[in-house]
């Protein structure tokens, strides 16, 4: 897939026309929109939708608008309606019929004008007869040229005058003016109709067709047998253009099918496999499009597209996209692609006068030149045609001719210098031999292959990335692992055999060694020449730490193609090794986004299921009716994206994944879908259950698959003061969610509960016997292994140890304490601080002796655990209840689970209590993480602590240390504060809730007369 | 068994291709080729719109809801090789983009919530990068494994934090800590699993018995059963169930072959039930019962749009 997003910066929509032809003149300032009710005008410079209409009284349709490419002439447009065609004057802000060509006798398919001649039109037909008229006399036609078949498209050369091709069917007819009886070539391009003709501006003898089959193919009408470029789609094409810039290709598909691809796709020539962008926005197909310049001095074209939605779009060519097609606006010597300007509207005529000079013939002069030009170039055609035995080279439009022997192969060295150049990788010599500048940008950008935006990152990678269809060359082996390739590269009848060792670093400035093996047909002298070339190639990529196997590759097939040619003649070979050093600009776009790189990309999930929630299974999926695009005949989905063009051929965007499975009843609900959006053609009640059933997302409860149950969770208890009645309790709410299962074990685990304080004298504990701990765990093993995991760790839960956090054990124990030391004489533990003697460990806060002892007290009573830092809870655990198993496993069962399974246990019950937090049961959560073994965790937050207000002592509990009176006296009613209180946090005075409460109802500032606004600077502490 | 709860009209323009529920089960997040992610409020049957996530510039292939407990955050990774973090605070918005993958990103996992704000995500550039949220500054940091899998990640997930002790020891002195693992699965064919080694991921394993693309890999959620499972799915048609007792070996399983290619595996909650979809546009639900073997609990097979409108799927 190629970018999604457009650069499109204009629309217009011009619903009432129903122009199904468009126009752009010259100048790049008009278009003209035909229909056939109305003819309108559009000044593009201006901003305004304002368009010049014009009635129509016709009952045909307009066929094809062309405005008269030349500057002198650029006022008129011919438009073909039925069997004639019309040619309109824009005048003075009015357009007028000028002439009205009547000479078909049916329908006339399409008109073109002369490239040069600006009174010269060719039309055709499906009549048979292709016309060609002059303005001067408009009664009858000045030329016909009689097919056989009848006509869908004409189209004169770009570069030469007397050159015309016109289409019939699957086949393509070259006419040369001066020769009207018959064509001069007869090319069987395609097998189902061509739609769409154009020549290359670039190259002479360069054209290309695109196909109802499916492909665009561009020939070389020098050697006609074999299309030089194949380029397929998954549909018609209905046009395909070359660009004006670079050397890039636009296509569309054909307007007859609705099948929702309404998107323009670039092409780099040199790169058939994929576009290089997509133009995204249409909502209906294509009809026409046009380039412009968009002024004299900006680089940028702009890319004007009418389609059948009845909008009219501009799309910014930004210079990437041009980069994209191998267009280096900056580089001088890109020269020629300025020619391609020539019949290219232009906003400014001045400036288009000098490049049109520069290249072309200046419009006086034209005739003149181009005749004699021309004549030498047709004859020189003609001559290639009729003696097809023998092979004969070109002329350069310099007019210095140059003929060599070709008699090592049968390729062809075309006109101009195109012929060979449109062989990518063998271009060069020729180009630069025969047309000097323009060859070697010509040579160059098409030299290395469009490929990787990211950098392969392993040599493994660039094995698996490289493009094997490297003209020439045959890969041997590839061993990513001993670093090392060979390759068969043969051209020109020799033979060379390379092998590349890659160093460990490559390639990171580590460019590999190539060494030319058995079967190389090199003399040494080109050896050592060729090697020169590949080191200079990898070294300059791999200074940039790339790869560099493909350009060494491409580069070895043209300097050996050079090579040959080149051992007459050496001084060929300094030009080339010049050109070779100029760095390549191809891989400067390598930021952009670009479509090969889908065949790594999987295929998108049209379907998909997922357990989420609580239980939940979300489904979403293709709807029913929805089947595999016809054309895919493939068992299986494909499994990367680039599948959705024909095999190995990426393509375009993505709305064609759901043209992989909609047909098209499907697609033109979409189509409609979108136009619901733009609320234009009232279908909201026809689409709507469409677009249901195709977008919609299925929830499933799937928790009848689980063994976890809601309500149980909700309604289940836990009780470890008295685990019979829990297991009981439980055993009954199991039975009202009809869980006979549980029933069950909740019975059992009853009766393992309750047995052993009714046989206490039993020399076996309880814990040992069958029935008492393996009971337990093997039914909590069991409830794990079938996943009901809420069985499991509630049975865990109710046998596990209540184990408390040392924190609430501190707690309880300081309690417990401070009620024994209320009994006690006042002063006597804290008068000696630190004599105690259970005294074993450091106080930890002197300023809190009074607590020592009730912390010492806990500590010693509850295991020397705290002294022993380095240990974890879990063996805390075991050393602490090692000790006192006895004491305590007949009060607590206690002693019912296998302590080294604990963190097990723990496991079950942080899973079940993760289920009761996804349900929302936040009690029960909360009570079955109570019986975690670790504790929770520590808290973190704000630590509230009082100052007493007599002895000033600060302490983090309620009462003073010293004088144990409560800190906190309620500031409204001056009693002790015992029960809930609540206090400012700002000013620090509060008291009883009750009373703060009452109190803040009515007032917001504090009860004691602080001035402190408590409520407000309270929430304001709390969120900040 | 299983009873139609909702049907959510998700009104996406093209295709979608994820859809996930968050923790609670409240809020659906869908996203399709349209470029846009959408959440909806899910309640007793009834669904609202309640936010149109536009900031994609390609189809978004995967959402992921976080843990609760780091607010509602969600991400999305898409085509335009971007991935973002959205949150939810009074209303959704972009808290984080990441765009440092060359191609598409294909996969994105939330890591569990025990080792804090943390998502993996695999691009087609062959590269999967973990993004650490630093809780005191709220900052992203990015660590990648490049090459990762030679020409793409087509998965990640990550293994659950209540991996169990394997030793199965009370001797050893304390707890192991939490190791983070992932696993993940690419175009060549493998599933690998990594494991952080300082600040830097290691690759633990190469599980290799696919002969195709390797589409979706799922770590089962874990109940605390001292075993480790994995479902991989691939473009061979085949779904795979790894298991393993240490993390160190594990068994393949072939679950069984497919018609058409698997691209989704997805484990229930206590990962005992495994739902696996495929470019059949089938959904199949299997369970491993007591002898071991994975059986299929659905029944026969149904297409998905049968299953609109309250119909319910005998099990």
């Amino acid at each position: 897939m190629a970018t999604r997003w457009s650069s499109e910066y204009i629309v217009a929509e011009h619903r009432d026309l129903q122009a199904n032809a468009m126009a752009v003149d010259y100048t790049g300032n008009y278009v003209l929109l035909a229909g056939r009710r109305y003819l309108a005008i559009k000044n593009l410079s201006e901003q305004s939708d304002r368009l010049h209409k014009v009635a129509r009284q016709s009952k045909y349709e307009v066929g094809a608008a062309e405005w008269n490419p030349n500057p002198s002439h650029k006022e008129l447009c011919a438009l073909s309606s039925n069997q004639r065609v019309e040619v309109l004057c824009w005048h003075n802000g009015d357009l007028e019929q000028r002439h009205s060509l009547k000479s078909h006798t049916r329908v006339v398919s399409d008109v073109n004008w002369h490239r040069f001649d600006p009174n010269l039109l060719a039309s055709c037909s499906i009549d048979t007869f292709i016309h060609v008229w002059d303005m001067r006399d408009t009664r009858r036609p000045a030329q016909s040229l009689s097919a056989v078949a009848g006509s869908t498209q004409v189209r004169w050369n770009r570069l030469s005058s007397f050159l015309l091709a016109t289409a019939h069917d699957g086949d393509i007819k070259l006419w040369d003016q001066r020769k009207g009886t018959a064509p001069v070539v007869y090319i069987s391009a395609h097998l189902a109709k061509i739609h769409g003709l154009d020549w290359s501006p670039l190259h002479e003898d360069q054209l290309a067709t695109s196909s109802q089959d499916g492909t665009v193919k561009l020939f070389d009408i020098t050697n006609p047998r074999k299309a030089e470029g194949l380029f397929t789609t998954t549909l018609p094409v209905w046009r395909a253009r070359y660009t004006p810039f670079g050397e890039g290709l636009v296509t569309v598909v054909v307007p007859q099918l609705r099948r929702g691809e309404n998107s323009l796709l670039l092409w780099n020539i040199n790169n058939p496999s994929a576009p290089v962008h997509t133009f995204v926005g249409h909502t209906d197909v294509v009809l026409e499009f046009e380039w412009r310049r968009v002024n004299q001095d900006s680089s940028d074209f702009e890319l004007i597209t009418w389609s059948r939605d009845q909008s009219l779009r501009i799309w910014r060519i930004e210079p990437f996209l041009q980069k994209l097609c191998g267009h280096e606006p900056d580089m001088d010597h890109v020269l020629d692609s300025q020619d391609l300007i020539d019949d290219l509207p232009l906003s400014n005529h001045d400036a288009s006068h000098n490049d049109y000079q520069r290249h072309r013939y200046n419009e006086n002069s034209m005739a003149h030149n181009l005749q004699q030009l021309t004549l030498d170039n047709a004859s020189v055609l003609s001559e290639m045609l009729s003696a097809s035995g023998r092979n004969s080279l070109s002329l350069s439009l310099d007019g210095a001719s140059e003929t060599t022997d070709d008699s090592q192969g049968g390729s062809v060295l075309g006109v101009g210098g195109g012929g060979g150049g449109r062989g990518g990788s063998s271009s060069m010599s020729n180009g630069s031999a025969t047309r000097g500048g323009s060859g070697d940008s010509g040579g160059e950008e098409r030299m290395p292959s469009v490929r990787s935006p990211t950098q392969p990152k392993t040599l493994q990678q660039e094995f698996a990335h490289i493009n094997l269809n490297v003209t020439n060359v045959d890969i041997d082996t590839m061993d990513p692992v001993g670093r090392v390739c060979t390759v068969t590269v043969s051209a020109n009848g020799h033979v060379a055999v390379l092998q590349i060792t890659f160093p460990a670093n490559y390639p990171y400035n580590n460019a590999p060694s190539f060494q030319f093996i058995q079967g190389t047909s090199l003399n040494p002298a080109s050896k050592s020449k060729l090697q020169k070339v590949l080191k200079h190639t990898a070294q300059q990529r791999v200074r940039k730490s790339r790869v560099c196997l493909e350009a060494c590759l491409r580069q070895l097939v043209s300097s050996l193609q050079q090579l040959s040619l080149s051992e007459d003649n050496e001084s060929k070979t300094a030009t080339f090794l010049r050109m070779q050093s100029q760095p390549t600009p191809y891989m400067d776009a390598s930021n952009m986004y670009r479509s090969f790189q889908d065949t790594n990309v999987p295929f998108p999930r049209t379907s998909g299921a997922k357990f989420s929630g609580a239980g939940a299974l979300v489904c979403f999926g293709r709807a029913p009716m929805t089947k595999r695009f016809p054309l895919h005949t493939e068992m299986w989905t494909p499994r990367s994206l680039s599948a959705l063009g024909p095999p190995g051929t990426p393509t375009q965007a993505f709305t064609s994944v759901s043209s992989f499975y909609y047909q098209e009843r499907a697609q033109a609900s979409r189509v409609r879908s979108r136009a619901l959006h733009t609320s234009s053609r009232g279908l909201v009640g026809r689409m709507t259950p469409t677009r249901t059933t195709r977008a919609a997302v299925l929830i499933y409860d799937a928790s009848p698959l689980f063994l976890l149950h809601r309500e149980l969770g909700e309604k289940y208890i836990i009780n470890c003061h008295d685990v019979v009645a829990m297991c009981q309790r439980n055993a009954a709410v199991a039975a009202s969610v009809n869980r006979r299962d549980l029933v069950q074990a909740w019975t059992t685990a009853a009766l393992a509960a309750s047995n052993p304080e009714q046989d206490p004298d039993d020399g076996v504990p309880w814990t040992h016997h069958p029935f008492g701990r393996s009971l337990i765990e093997s039914m909590i093993a069991h409830f794990a292994n079938q996943s009901d995991i809420q069985t499991a760790a509630m049975l865990c839960c109710a046998f596990s140890p209540r184990t408390d956090s040392p924190d609430v054990n501190r707690f309880k124990s300081s309690l417990c304490k401070s009620v024994n030391l209320s009994r006690l004489p006042s002063g006597k533990w804290w008068s000696k601080p630190g004599g105690s003697p259970y005294h074993t460990i450091h106080p930890q806060d002197t300023s809190l002796e009074g607590w020592n002892y009730p912390l010492l007290k806990q500590n010693r009573s509850n295991s020397w655990s705290d002294s022993l830092e380095g240990l974890k809870v879990n063996e805390i655990k075991e050393v602490g209840f090692g000790d006192t198993l006895d004491i305590f496993s007949s009060v607590n069962e206690k002693g019912m689970l296998d302590e080294k399974k604990t963190w097990l246990y723990d496991e079950y019950k942080r899973a079940y209590a993760d289920i009761l937090h996804r349900w929302g049961l936040l009690d029960a959560r909360a009570q079955v993480m109570k019986y975690m073994s670790t504790g929770l965790e520590v808290h973190h937050g704000v630590e509230f602590r009082s100052e007493c207000q007599k002895c000033a002592v600060v302490s983090s509990t309620a009462s003073c240390p010293l004088c144990k009176r409560i800190s906190l006296q309620c500031v409204i009613c001056h009693i002790s504060v015992r029960g809930p209180s609540n206090v400012c946090l700002v000013c620090g005075h509060g008291g009883h809730l009750l009373h703060m409460q009452a109190w803040f109802r009515k007032e917001t500032r504090c009860p004691t007369g602080c001035g402190c606004s408590c409520l407000i600077e309270s929430s304001s502490i709390i969120e900040p | 068994m299983v009873s139609l709860l909702n049907t959510v009209d998700t009104g996406h323009e093209d295709m979608i291709h994820d859809a996930e529920m968050d923790y609670y089960g409240l809020r659906l997040a869908t996203c399709s080729s349209d470029n846009s992610v959408k959440i909806f409020d899910v309640k007793n049957g009834t669904q609202t719109l309640s936010a149109d996530l536009k900031g994609h510039y390609g189809p978004v292939w995967q959402v992921a809801w976080s843990h609760p407990k780091f607010g509602n955050l969600l991400a999305s990774c898409s085509y335009d090789r971007k991935v973002i973090i959205w949150k939810e605070s009074g209303e959704w918005s972009k808290v984080y983009e990441y765009s440092s993958h060359d191609s598409s990103v294909n996969s994105v996992a939330w890591a569990p919530h025990e080792f804090g704000l943390i998502l993996a995500c695999g691009s087609s550039d062959g590269s999967v990068s973990i993004l650490y949220n630093s809780p005191e500054s709220g900052t992203w940091e990015a660590r990648k494994i490049p090459g990762a899998h030679t020409i793409g990640c087509n998965a990640v997930s990550w293994c659950p934090a209540a991996t169990p002790n394997p030793a199965f020891d009370s001797t050893m002195k304390d707890r192991q800590p939490l190791v983070k693992r992932l696993v993940t699965g690419g175009c060549d064919n493998l599933v690998k699993i990594w494991k952080e080694d300082g600040d830097r991921w290691v690759e633990e394993k190469k599980l290799e018995v696919h002969s195709d693309w390797v589409r979706d890999v799922a770590w089962a959620p874990s109940i605390g059963l001292p075993r480790s499972t994995i479902a991989s799915c691939s473009q061979d048609r085949r779904v795979v169930i790894w298991t393993s007792e240490d993390n160190i070996t594990w068994t393949p399983y072939t679950l069984h072959t497919f018609d058409d290619v698997v691209w989704n595996v997805s484990w229930s909650l206590t990962g005992n039930i495994l739902a696996v979809s495929g470019g059949d546009n089938n959904v199949s639900l299997w369970r491993e019962n007591n002898e071991g073997q994975w059986i299929r609990i659905d029944g026969k097979s149904k297409e998905q749009g049968q299953l609109t409108g309250g119909e319910q799927r005998e099990m």
